[in-house]
């Protein structure tokens, strides 16, 4: 079957291999994932933090196939589907779908109304600016100084913003919650940029040490695959060919839709 | 002494709501914990100024002149961009995000706008992204298209936009009349303040080019449950509540309509953006 997009391994590794094993039951709830996706690991995590039980099917989204579809009409991962088969999409919303869902599973959302308010602020403020400016950065070429200067300068700029807010170890202090949920995929992933793009933690105040907790944390290490395969998914994004929506959103300048 | 302009005015516009609007601003006067950082025309505003007005919320209505922003709201807002809700001198500021904790906060002030059913409350919330995702930065890039000599270029912005109300209306509840059924929810709101705008593209871009009753052809469903759902939305009280005088709103649209307009959303537009 003639593939479009990267080529890359066509299944989880690493601490997530044991994982997805232990995922392969049917249960009420099935998440379609690409493991090297940072928003399916969102959703992930959320469904490793909460314990709810899930079946975790593998899917890759470049193939378009149409039974995906069926239930995923852009054909993006994450999507989340029922017993019934109604489908959630977008990894933001299948984590408010779960805090709704099972609300006294280790509660990723604060009670306190005015704090709710400003962890959905800043996820917002994560994606978008910081995952936009990521995936800018990424793709920013070594042939193209100024546009790598600029996309550094970027993404600095709105991880500090969220930074100025940690109160460590996780956003809201000792409780993990949705706002760390947002950008843990980010953090794991932040190798990338170092090695290639010269982005370095130290450049912004607070990123290092809530970067080492987010990593660190459970259910955000089985959920992370070997760092040389994300690698070499991310071979296409560092060539600037961005196959996905992700890429072709970021180099319109536009959010991720 | 007058505070210096902070950047060049729009227009020449009305400096406060008038018509219904006007009697709830004046009715909305005294000191309350919640307080309300508008701007009479803006639909972000609008947003959060109907669920509070749905749910019977007290609150202050605090006019924010665009080219003066009072220092009261530039603490808690560095923007200054309205809406901006304080609650317990805490700034609140997106106009989604509000919504959602006014939810929170006041879960026995009916009705309650988000359903019970956890499926229904996330589908709502995709189609309520698609609102300000899709809807809006192409009503934008309808209205702010030029030239307007550019009858063919107008017209693509045009179907542009109409596909994507389309697209939103074809995911309604069959019935309603609103998007998820009987009750009115969040996306209801969400919407609303642009779809009771639709007026300034028959007056300012040629016409708005919603077909007629029986002369929608392939499209004659969808554009029937879509007036049913307008229909719906026009007649809550709310809505006629926050509604000010069409002829003041007239120079605000112009300078859109011209593409002169100095808001951030008409820049972002500009730069091929969406919503700041």
């Amino acid at each position: 079957m003639a593939t479009t997009g990267p080529k890359y391994h066509p299944v989880a590794t690493g601490a997530a291999t044991e994982t997805v094993q232990q995922h392969q039951e049917p249960e009420d709830l099935t998440l379609w994932a690409g493991w090297f996706c940072p928003f399916t690991q969102r959703a992930w995590i959320a469904l490793e933090e909460k314990s709810i039980p899930y079946k975790y099917i593998e899917v890759n989204p470049y193939l378009k196939d149409p039974g995906f579809l069926a239930i995923s009409p852009k054909g993006l991962v994450p999507t989340l589907t029922l017993p019934d088969g109604r489908p959630v999409n977008d990894s933001l919303i299948i984590c408010e779908y779960l805090e709704d869902a099972h609300p006294s599973s280790s509660p990723l959302l604060p009670k306190d109304p005015y704090e709710r308010a400003q962890a959905r602020t800043w996820i917002k403020h994560i994606n978008e600016a910081v995952v936009p400016a990521f995936f800018r950065l990424l793709q920013a070429q070594p042939s193209e100084q100024d546009k790598q200067a600029k996309a550094l300068a970027e993404l600095n700029e709105a991880l500090r913003t969220v930074c100025q807010k940690v109160k460590g170890p996780y956003f809201f202090g000792e409780e993990f919650g949705l706002v760390d949920v947002a950008i843990a995929p980010w953090a794991v992933r932040d190798f990338i940029v170092q090695e290639y793009r010269g982005f370095r933690r130290d450049d912004v105040p607070g990123w290092g040490s809530w970067a080492e907790a987010l990593e660190s944390r459970g259910s955000v290490a089985r959920t992370t695959s070997e760092k040389e395969r994300y690698v070499e998914f991310n071979q296409t994004f560092l060539k600037n060919e961005g196959h996905s929506m992700v890429g072709k959103a970021a180099r319109s300048g536009r959010a991720i839709e | 002494m007058s505070a210096p302009k902070q950047s060049i005015p729009d227009a020449e516009f009305y400096p406060h709501a008038s018509a219904e609007a006007k009697k709830t601003v004046d009715a909305h006067q005294g000191d309350a914990p919640l307080k309300l950082y508008s701007g009479w025309f803006c639909p972000f505003v609008q947003r959060v100024w109907l669920v509070l007005e749905e749910k019977h919320i007290p609150y202050q209505y605090i006019e924010v002149n665009p080219y003066h922003k009072p220092d009261s709201l530039l603490r808690l807002n560095p923007r200054g961009l309205v809406p901006t809700l304080e609650h317990d001198n805490k700034p609140l500021y997106e106009s989604t995000v509000v919504m959602e904790f006014l939810e929170d906060e006041y879960p026995d002030h009916k009705p309650n706008l988000r359903p019970d059913d956890p499926h229904e409350r996330a589908r709502l919330r995709i189609w309520t992204d698609y609102v300000t995702t899709r809807i809006i930065p192409s009503f934008h890039r309808f209205l702010q298209f030029q030239p307007s000599s550019d009858t063919k270029g107008l017209d693509e912005k045009r179907q542009e936009f109409l596909g994507h109300l389309r697209e939103w209306t074809a995911e309604m509840d069959e019935e309603g009349p609103y998007f998820s059924g009987k009750e009115p929810r969040l996306v209801d709101f969400q919407m609303g303040p642009w779809a009771v705008r639709l007026w300034v593209f028959d007056l300012m871009k040629g016409g708005l080019g919603i077909p007629a009753e029986g002369q929608g052809g392939e499209h004659e469903k969808v554009w029937n449950r879509y007036r049913k759902w307008v229909k719906a939305i026009e007649g809550r009280d709310s809505v006629k509540a926050t509604t000010s005088e069409r002829e003041h709103f007239l120079p605000l649209y112009q300078r859109y309509a011209d593409n002169t307009a100095q808001s951030e959303l008409a820049k972002a537009t500009r730069s091929g953006r969406g919503v700041p």
